[in-house]
């Protein structure tokens, strides 16, 4: 409880002290959200080269609207960051015109969990499959099971983050959650050789 | 949604972008905003004040802090408060400290002897300030002295209740423990008879019905019955040897005997030890009883006297009790 109650403080103090320009509290509120930020746009966009692109964008385009003093002091820095990852991307989908595909895992930094190459394979295949699942439900859908079980916002950051009141987004996560289960289903059966 | 998708979700948090594209954004990053501003000290110290704010409004951090303040102040704000008079406004803080105080005192013992404290210490207090010829000569002195002698009876009466409860459970334990002790003694000396050198076990069974007194006599190999009473006349060469047997049993009889004087004698001075310990306990209550007694005739240096005297002994009983704490 105590360790959670001094993160929370800790992402809080640095909110406000990059709200009020300090360099060095807005380097650090990078290295503490940036994991997330990137994840959030490489499921969106499907590339990695890409997602670090548009991640660090991210990162450049909410120092400007800080000494701009186009942020509102009281919003949550973590929503204001999604916030613009989510346009981003849009203008990303906008100038290339094109679906996303997710790219192999092949290249992604996964040597950090295991250091058994048969339990690397194992894991990817297993990114792998919920990647595709999450790749076949609708786009809305998609973001927020993204937002809430993979990120783990709280509503209030995923509210301002996606501009919508908390009722509808339960709504949304509830059936975003059946489609993806819907999804889980057929895949089986695939497997299995019933469809 | 379904566990296993749950925690396959879960596991997609590992997904990190590389750790030399990090670096290599971060030092991007660092060169794009060197037009910032550095915060100075009053207005990081403002954040941390906001931010603290808005943390403490949670719940949890609540509930901490109460329960922190709590025990801080229990154990801190009694020397404070412990100078309040009757007749100050802190007074009523005290009497809560030390409510709290004593609600967190979990051994029922040192509870009772540090309600009997506060309770003469309350005692005191209001004696010192009949004692003061000046609180005599303020106005309205009469209804306060009347409130104040009251207070004083109950106080003792509650001193008093406290003291009667401790006499009560140490006497209680010394029962439990002469129990004890008699019941391993009496162990011991069935454990003594059962080792004797020639494996004799004697036992006498002192039944007396219409066949009148019969006594049983067991030896390892054989076991005999002697009816003393109806006088049977198998005089044989076995005789003997039972006659001898019975003599032995004898012997040991007069040795069960000076065991057991012996335990009585035990009994005797734990029973002077219960006495002893009851006569500090009495002397306490004496020393209260003269002390309201001279109160009521409004001897209040000497009723003071007299409450020093009952403090000083709940002082040494306290000390004897944290004593057998710490040996415990």
């Amino acid at each position: 409880m105590s360790s959670s109650l001094l993160k929370q403080f800790k992402e809080s103090n640095l909110s406000s002290r990059s709200l009020q320009k300090d360099k060095q509290a807005f380097i650090q509120i990078y290295n503490l959200y940036v994991d997330d930020i990137y994840r959030f746009i490489y499921f969106k966009v499907g590339h990695r080269e890409e997602a670090q692109d548009i991640s660090s964008d991210v990162f450049l385009k909410a120092w400007d609207y800080i000494i701009l003093n186009k942020v509102d002091k009281s919003k949550n820095l973590k929503a204001l960051f999604y916030k613009i990852a989510r346009n981003t991307v849009i203008d990303y989908y906008r100038s290339k015109k094109n679906t996303s595909s997710l790219d192999s895992l092949e290249n992604t930094d996964l040597n950090d969990i295991k250091q058994d190459p048969q339990a690397i394979t194992e894991i990817k295949h297993e990114y792998e499959r919920i990647l595709k699942l999450l790749n076949n439900i609708k786009e809305e859908y998609k973001e927020i099971i993204i937002l809430k079980h993979i990120n783990e916002l709280s509503w209030d950051e995923i509210s301002q983050a996606l501009g919508k009141s908390k009722g509808s987004l339960r709504v949304l996560l509830h059936r975003a959650s059946k489609a993806l289960e819907e999804e889980d289903k057929k895949d089986l059966a695939i497997k299995e050789g019933k469809l | 949604m379904k566990k296993n998708i749950l925690s396959q979700l879960h596991n997609l948090k590992d997904i990190k972008p590389d750790k030399q594209w990090k670096t290599e954004s971060q030092e991007f990053l660092r060169a794009h905003i060197s037009g910032g501003v550095e915060t100075g000290v009053f207005s990081k110290v403002m954040v941390w004040v906001k931010d603290f704010a808005k943390v403490s409004s949670q719940p949890a951090f609540a509930l901490s802090a109460f329960v922190l303040i709590l025990v801080t102040g229990v154990i801190f704000s009694n020397p404070i408060l412990s100078d309040a008079k009757p007749n100050d406004s802190l007074y009523i803080a005290r009497i809560i400290s030390e409510k709290a105080q004593l609600n967190m005192t979990f051994n029922k013992e040192s509870r009772d002897k540090l309600s009997a404290q506060f309770a003469t210490n309350h005692a005191k207090d209001i004696t010192n300030l009949m004692n003061d010829p000046d609180f005599h000569s303020q106005e309205d002195s009469e209804g306060k002295i009347a409130n104040l002698s009251n207070d004083f009876n109950k106080e003792i009466n509650s001193a008093r209740e406290s003291i009667n409860n401790i006499n009560e459970r140490e006497k209680n334990n010394y029962i439990n423990n002469i129990n004890n002790n008699v019941d391993i003694d009496s162990d011991s000396e069935s454990i003594d008879l059962a080792n004797d050198d020639e494996g004799l076990v004697f036992s006498a069974d002192t039944k007396k019905d219409d066949k009148g007194l019969e006594i049983n006599v067991q030896t390892d190999n054989n076991s005999e019955t002697i009816s003393s009473l109806e006088n049977n006349e198998t005089a044989s060469s076995t005789d003997q040897a039972i006659v001898e047997d019975i003599e032995k049993a004898e012997d040991n009889t007069s040795t069960n005997e000076q065991n057991a004087s012996s335990t009585l004698n035990q009994l005797q001075s734990m029973t002077d030890e219960v006495d002893k310990e009851g006569g500090d306990v009495n002397e306490t209550s004496k020393a209260l009883d003269d002390a309201q007694r001279l109160f009521n005739e409004t001897k209040y240096q000497e009723a003071l006297d007299k409450l020093n005297e009952v403090e000083q002994l709940l002082v040494g009983a306290s000390a004897d009790i944290s004593e057998e704490s710490s040996l415990e």
